[in-house]
């Protein structure tokens, strides 16, 4: 048994301390730009509880640095690079195992400080760990939208003494196309021993289908963590037509190891490699909806790749490994083609509160390589409904602009329409009742041997409603949908308005008007009244010579009820004579008004439409305002045809023949307004049933409802009757 | 036994550890630029912008890595003061890549700034001496980011050089 004495250690000891601090050593480059630290890396064999050599911090820039210091544990990725946790808890481990100190400084430009570390103790059960001190530097000074923190990781390889293994495998060896025309094969190497080791003598040897070496070059190897995996890339830039091939990593690692894969190029150095790249990989989220997830998926290889992608959702305060995820999720692609990319937008989890989440994902690629990829979200308000409304409103305001506005036409049009449809009412209510009164008077009064229209159109001097109901058993009500543009449209009524009247004065020149409104006599005419145009209509119903009348009174001087003008000349049965141009009369309603004097009523209270009372022809009427469609009528006659007015037969006698109007149809007798009848009417009499020859009572209320109609239309003025204006 | 072997071992084993062992090394140098400025910058915009880092390692195996270690965790935050109605993050996180002339540099893709430690270049037989990294920053802004005038976005970014 070998005794070792007390001083014998201490020279042991001695010599271990003089040797386990080989970073003394390391002078400091002169010159050195920039924020640093020497040295980057140490191994250390002791026993913890020891003091390392300090770490020299450099500040060679010309900007004062905020340096802050503090060590972690560090793990090794695939690609070599070493990785710690950032969470309090386990920088807090970390600190137990290593101290720096100084934590916090700041230094000034050009100058140099040393951080004390100290080596604390060794996780249970563990013979080494890789501890890393963090050098975080942060210049001041500066500007812009970028800022830039600048971090060393001093690496620090920290085992105990005694005898270790040494020991490394392949584990894999992959091919991927690294660029066009440049392939890196990948070899990867597991640190089977329980010592920081590095494998050594690596080289790459690629041989074709037929043995021949066609390449083969060194690789370097570094640190691998005992228990880690690595993977070393070597790259081939010698271009190798297409074809099978064998490719050979070997190296040392704990004694000779090697590997053999066969791969083909389809092309000069091009790999049927697949391979997955994700980018833009994000996560966002709003309160109370799924977290989204979001990235980009490239299948970047050479080959059809396929992806499992695995989401987890934690909270970002405890999202350490080991912790319970909020949700996960899986998502799979297959046989993704090479150059595509696949947007993945994938929900995550439930209704998010407020906090701050992170969302993980990990893939395995081709290579059996394992990847992970993290975002941090705060999820943000969600918008209440005035806010989406407020927000839909903006964003359409030009559609609901145009959609308020077709509704305000609507709204208008139908407005008008109920309008219409009203005075409609009304006029065919006055029209039925003026006829009834009309049909009572001439079965009253009507003298043998003359055609009871006569009086009945004399009654309907003051009656220039349109008969749009059913009016009597000799005016039959024009249905309203039957309205036709011309002047006796509207009413079904006889559309002999002025200018049916003026023909009659002017046989010789007057224009038939085959669809005449004026023929369907015994209609309503709805004719409109013109104001201070009314020519007289001089009715000459009688197929007598009409002269023109210069009484151009304003409104209608033919009748004596429209007439606007005492002084018009009253035409008798001469007296309507060519007027020069065809107003719209009043038709048959207001025909009477042939020869009577003209009222001083106003025109346009006799806008009523003329009801051509038993197909009265309404010569010479200018009816005020009478109804609707009577435009059409507005022709420069100089007189009257009776033979052809429309229905007006000059001797009244003779119906209409082609009358379409019920109203003419049904009553052709009323369209004698006989000059006698006409003439009859003193020119000082009022033209509203003034030429009354009967002394029927109903007569009378007819001349007031007329009044009434009269002012009823003089409140209301259909649009139609603008329209023709 | 012979007692000049209870003397000899201890320090012969000691010293074979250390013989073994590699020693310490290294000189680790990094620094960055004043800043950089993303323009245009605006909604509906991509705002571009690029820096330098500068960088030494007698390791000729080393990685760079970038990473955002504020709230936004990738994304441009907007400034405490006169931000009132604008996003308090930019809705896509900053996108970085790397470039080096050097030719034992292997430049990762541009990269999606992130919490997370992400290499943006690395190397297994290169050393580096004051070597330059050109850095690009892209900053993709859609249209319904909401940006008041005045308002001022930031991030910081972290390197880390190992």
């Amino acid at each position: 048994m070998v005794t070792i004495s007390k001083r014998n250690l201490l020279l042991a000891a001695a010599v271990l301390w003089l040797c386990a601090e080989p970073a003394l050593a390391v002078p400091l480059p002169g010159g050195t730009a920039g924020f640093g630290i020497a040295p980057a890396r140490r191994h250390v064999v002791g026993n913890p509880g020891m003091a390392l050599t300090p770490t020299t911090v450099i500040n060679g820039t010309s900007s004062s640095y905020q340096v802050s210091v503090f060590p972690a544990i560090l793990t090794q990725e695939l690609s070599g690079a070493f990785d710690f946790v950032e969470t309090p808890r386990s920088l807090n481990d970390s600190k137990l195992v290593m101290t720096a100190s100084p934590g916090s400084f700041v230094m000034a430009p050009g100058t140099t400080r040393p951080v004390d570390l100290r080596w604390n103790m060794l996780p249970g059960g563990h013979k080494w760990i890789a501890m890393g001190v963090v050098f975080q530097g942060f210049a001041a000074g500066q500007s812009g939208t970028v800022h830039v923190i600048t971090r060393l990781l001093s690496v620090n390889f920290l085992s105990l003494p005694g005898l270790t293994k040494v020991n490394g495998v392949f584990t894999g060896l992959y091919a991927e196309q690294s660029a066009p025309r440049v392939l890196r094969f990948l070899a990867r190497v597991e640190n089977t021993g329980d010592r920081f080791a590095a494998p050594s003598a690596g080289r790459l040897v690629l041989s074709d289908s037929l043995g021949r070496v066609v390449f083969s070059e060194p690789w370097m190897g570094d640190v691998v963590l005992p228990g880690a995996q690595r993977d070393f890339p070597i790259d081939v830039r010698t271009v190798l037509p297409a074809g099978r091939y064998t490719a050979t990593v070997t190296m040392r690692f704990g004694g000779e190891r090697s590997r053999s894969t066969s791969f083909t190029l389809v092309g000069p150095n091009q790999l049927p490699t697949p391979a997955i790249t994700i980018r833009d990989f994000n996560a966002n989220g709003v309160i109370g909806s799924p977290a989204k997830v979001t990235a980009r998926i490239l299948s970047s290889g050479t080959a059809p790749a396929g992806l499992t992608m695995h989401l987890y959702l934690a909270n970002a305060s405890d999202a350490s490994p080991g912790a319970t995820a909020l949700a996960t999720a899986q998502v799979s692609y297959r046989n993704l083609v090479p150059g595509s990319v696949t947007q993945l937008s994938h929900p995550l989890g439930g209704g998010l509160h407020a906090g701050s989440y992170r969302v993980i994902a990990t893939w395995v690629d081709p290579t059996g390589a394992q990847h992970t990829a993290q975002a941090d979200f705060t999820p943000t308000a969600g918008h209440s409904l005035s806010q989406r409304i407020w927000s839909f409103i903006q964003h359409h305001v030009i559609f609901l602009i145009g959609l308020l506005v077709m509704a305000l036409v609507m709204a208008l049009a139908y407005t008008a329409r109920r309008l219409r449809g009203g005075q409609r009412e009304i006029q065919a209510e006055l029209a039925a009742m003026r006829a009834q009164l009309q049909a009572a008077t001439l079965d009253d009064h009507a003298p043998p041997g003359k055609p009871a229209a006569s009086r009945s159109s004399r009654l309907g001097t003051g009656m220039s409603t349109r008969p749009k109901a059913k009016s009597s058993a000799t005016t039959k009500a024009r249905p309203r949908s039957a309205v036709k543009s011309d002047a006796a449209r509207s009413n079904g009524a006889s559309a002999e308005t002025n200018s049916s009247a003026a023909k009659a004065a002017t046989p010789a020149k007057a224009k038939p008007r085959a669809k005449a409104t004026g023929a369907r006599s015994a209609g309503v005419t709805p004719a409109r009244a013109r104001l201070n145009r009314a020519k007289a209509n001089g009715a000459t119903t009688n197929g007598a010579k009409a002269k023109p009348n210069r009484a151009k009174a304003n409104g209608a001087r033919a009748n004596g009820a429209t007439a606007t003008q005492p002084a018009a000349k009253p035409n008798g049965a001469k007296a309507t004579g060519p007027t020069r141009r065809s107003t719209h009369s009043a038709g048959p309603g207001a025909p009477v008004g042939n020869g009577h004097k003209p009222t001083a009523r106003k025109a346009t209270a006799v806008k009523a439409n003329g009801v051509k009372a038993n197909g009265v022809k309404a010569n010479g009427v200018k009816a005020n305002g009478s109804g609707a469609g009577a435009s059409s009528t507005r022709r420069k006659t100089t007189g009257v045809n009776p033979s052809k007015s429309n229905g007006a037969a000059s001797n009244g006698s003779k119906p209409a023949p082609r009358s379409r109007s019920a109203a003419a149809e049904s009553s052709p007798a009323a369209i004698v307004a006989t000059p006698t009848q006409t003439a009859s009417t003193p020119p000082n009499q009022s033209g509203t049933g003034a030429d009354l020859t009967s002394t029927d009572v109903r007569a009378n209320r007819a001349g007031e409802l007329l009044a009434l109609a009269s002012r009823s239309h003089a409140r209301r003025p259909l649009p139609s009757d603008r329209d023709d204006a | 036994m012979k007692p000049w072997i209870g003397t000899v071992l201890p320090v012969v084993t000691a010293t074979l550890v250390l013989v073994a062992a590699p020693p310490a090394d290294g000189l680790i140098l990094l620094s960055a630029g004043s800043g950089s400025v993303l323009s245009p910058f605006g909604a509906n915009k991509t705002a571009t912008g690029s820096g330098s880092v500068t960088a030494t390692d007698s390791n000729p195996s080393w990685t760079l890595q970038a990473q955002d270690q504020g709230t936004g965790a990738g994304k441009l935050v907007a400034g405490t003061t006169g931000c009132a109605g604008s996003d308090a993050t930019l809705a896509n996180p900053l996108q970085l890549s790397v470039t080096s002339p050097l030719g034992g540099v292997t430049p990762a893709a541009a990269i999606a700034l992130s919490a997370t430690n992400q290499t943006v270049a690395t190397a297994t037989n290169q050393t580096l001496s004051a070597a330059t990294f050109t850095t690009n920053y892209t900053q993709m802004i859609p249209p319904t980011e909401a940006m008041l005038a005045g308002c001022v976005y930031a991030i910081t970014v972290t390197y880390t050089l190992q």
